[in-house]
């Protein structure tokens, strides 16, 4: 089974790095145990990125206003909501895009899942998060790599 | 292929004030309020945008070489322009020339992301409000609508040609969409003969596409009377303005390098000016009521949202660029731009919805020029940076962005430490005009309280046109970026609101 975990962000808009720091923290300590790549925006450049992979994992923050900054929330495709970076606004959005994909016979991963951390700061450039996105990080970290059998 | 479906059918508005909020198929996030009279007829309408803050206060105090990779985090869209126009900035705050190798590898790289972007542009949101029409479903006006409508291969041509372009921009800046290799100088490494080889059949491949592309523009859009006449009403998306954008010294459209060419909007050239000298020629305006300034000629001065020759505003983007050139440098954009020109009454064409045709012009003349750039054997030279050995401390870099020009202005200290960092974004430029057509479009459209989601539609094709793109215009990065719009009642209260 072949995985790839896409992170997705800015690393210079404050919580909105999550999804990247996310990645990077995996990566270390995962080498050779999956494919890891870091993206700036999603559509069909997401497309390009999962096609041929058994399994997508895809990390980006989202901002629902209903939980508490620094909550982690995971869906799949079925109940997917649009995390902050899943669209690329110069194409089309992420469903678009895999629906694209499987008409014209490309590959496209069995298995999605989408994790999105609850932010509150995206409106100012910084390369520092939020104290509580921040103080959530580890836990975070943990719990995915938990559920995506990385270690960490 | 089904007939498009131009006009929907119409109820009348709940109340006088409409906002669309926010726009959809652009980047970023819009909101636009359209104010109705007592008659149910356009009052006022407002075009604005959402800002994100502090990429000055970021840049100050670090390394001001550090600002080509800093700036193409400002947006996922056109990261190559702010690349570039940083790169020719650092060029002229260490005063040293790049060799001809690494300009031709900057302008082949960016050729490559022009293809890119216009594809997508075109293809993903300008084309399904003509394929399906501006009157279709929502469900139906994207891009799976036109694939739909034009047949499944194209759609894999799409896919293709778009990671073509993309592995171009990979393999001479090594990131495709984040690039790492411009430097003040030059570049960071040359190419291979092996990367030239593969990048020149790509280039091949694509020009094919743009071909294919321009026929279907003409069997979609410019063979049906009813989009040539909503095209050319000037009612709806026209206005008379200057236009500004880079050209070479042939005065042919040029994406990298060249002179900043400004025509009035008779046609006669008004200005022509260098990087250093664009705060002779720009100054910017801000609105209390938007968070984006609104740039403008400083010799004309500011006249307030207004179009003629005594208001400052000027367009940018595809459509300027073919007005403030006299042909384009190579031989199939240049018979597209002939025939641009004769088919819409000669330059300055100010159809605004023009700006699609433009595209698919610009589209043939990157293919073309990049194919030009990799057949040429400098290209394989290895030598690709002269090394800077002077601070001036004040650097000017200007560049063609895909939606128009963007001019980059840096200072730092002795130690090239960043000090200041202004940037003017196409966008920005475009930012009167779009409040114009936006307005002038609604004016046109909604009559007598009566509205539908088709006439919405047609009133954001008058931004679409110029494909703005807000993340870097309010210096804000976009997330999935919601439309509304808001009818306001003559007393100002909402009567509707409208989401997407």
């Amino acid at each position: 089974m072949s995985k790839i975990v896409i992170g997705l962000g800015n690393p210079i808009l404050s919580d909105d790095a999550v999804g990247l720091r996310i990645l990077e923290a995996l990566r270390s300590k995962n080498e050779g145990r999956a494919t890891f790549m870091e993206a700036n925006s999603g559509g069909l450049a997401l497309l390009d990125m999962v096609q041929g992979f058994d399994e997508a994992v895809l990390i980006d923050s989202i901002m629902t206003g209903q939980v508490p900054p620094g909550t982690l929330m995971v869906f799949s495709l079925k109940d997917f909501s649009e995390t902050r970076h899943a669209s690329n606004l110069h194409d089309v959005n992420f469903a678009t895009a895999l629906e694209i994909g499987k008409n014209h016979g490309l590959k496209i991963p069995d298995r999605f899942t989408i994790y999105a951390v609850e932010v509150s700061e995206v409106l100012t450039f910084s390369a520092t998060m939020t104290p509580e996105v921040e103080a959530s990080l580890q836990k975070i970290i943990s719990e995915i790599a938990a559920r995506e059998d990385l270690l960490y | 292929m089904a007939e498009p479906i131009i006009f929907d059918e119409k109820h009348r508005a709940e109340t006088n004030q409409i906002t669309i909020s926010p726009g959809t198929r652009l980047d970023g996030h819009v909101k636009i309020e359209i104010f109705l009279d007592s008659f149910g007829n356009v009052d006022e309408c407002f075009f604005q945008i959402v800002e994100l803050r502090g990429f000055e206060e970021f840049c100050k105090g670090r390394p001001v070489e550090e600002l080509p990779r800093i700036v193409t985090q400002l947006c996922g869209i056109c990261p190559w322009a702010h690349h570039l126009a940083s790169s020719k900035a650092l060029d002229m705050m260490f005063d040293v020339d790049p060799p001809k190798t690494a300009k031709m590898l900057r302008e082949a790289a960016y050729c490559g992301h022009y293809i890119h972007s216009h594809i997508s542009h075109f293809y993903a949101l300008g084309a399904p409000d003509f394929v399906r029409g501006p009157g279709a479903p929502a469900s139906k006006r994207n891009v799976v609508g036109v694939i739909e409508a034009v047949g499944r291969e194209l759609g894999a041509e799409v896919l293709h040609a778009r990671v073509m372009a993309q592995d171009i921009q990979a393999r001479i800046g090594g990131r495709a969409t984040h690039p790492v290799f411009g430097l003040p100088g030059g570049i960071s490494k040359p190419i291979s003969k092996e990367d030239r080889a593969e990048m020149l059949s790509q280039a091949k491949t694509l020009l094919e596409f743009a071909k294919k592309t321009v026929k279907i523009l003409e069997a979609v859009v410019l063979s049906n009377k009813a989009y040539l006449d909503i095209i050319t009403n000037k009612d709806l998306y026209y206005h008379e303005s200057y236009h500004m954008g880079l050209v070479d010294e042939n005065n042919h459209a040029n994406f990298y390098d060249g002179k900043v060419r400004v025509i009035d909007p008779k046609g006669k050239e008004f200005t022509k000016f260098e990087a250093k000298n664009y705060l002779e020629e720009v100054a910017e305006q801000v609105m209390p009521w938007s968070y984006l300034k609104f740039p403008y000629l400083r010799k004309v001065g500011w006249k307030g949202l207004t179009d003629g020759p005594e208001s400052g505003l000027t367009r940018v983007a595809p459509l300027s660029r073919l007005n403030v050139s006299k042909g384009m440098a190579t031989p199939l954009a240049n018979a597209e731009w002939q025939r641009f020109m004769d088919t819409l009454g000669g330059a300055p064409v100010h159809f605004s919805l023009a700006n699609h045709w433009a595209r698919v012009i610009e589209l043939v003349y990157a293919c073309e020029r990049l194919v030009e750039l990799l057949s040429d054997d400098q290209i394989l030279d290895p030598k690709v940076r002269n090394i800077p050995t002077a601070n001036k401390r004040v650097g000017m870099g200007i560049v063609e962005a895909p939606r128009g020009t963007l001019i980059h202005h840096y200072e730092s200290d002795e130690n090239a430490m960043v000090t200041k960092v202004n940037m003017i974004v196409a966008t920005a430029f475009n930012h009167g005009a779009i409040c114009i057509d936006t307005a002038k479009a609604a004016r046109g459209l909604i009559k007598d309280g009566m509205i539908s989601d088709g006439i919405l539609n047609m009133v954001e094709m008058a931004f679409r046109a110029y494909d703005p793109c807000f993340s870097c215009a309010t210096h804000s990065l976009p997330g999935q970026m919601p439309l509304e719009v808001r009818v306001h009642n003559s007393s100002g209260e909402i009567t509707q609101t409208l989401r997407k």
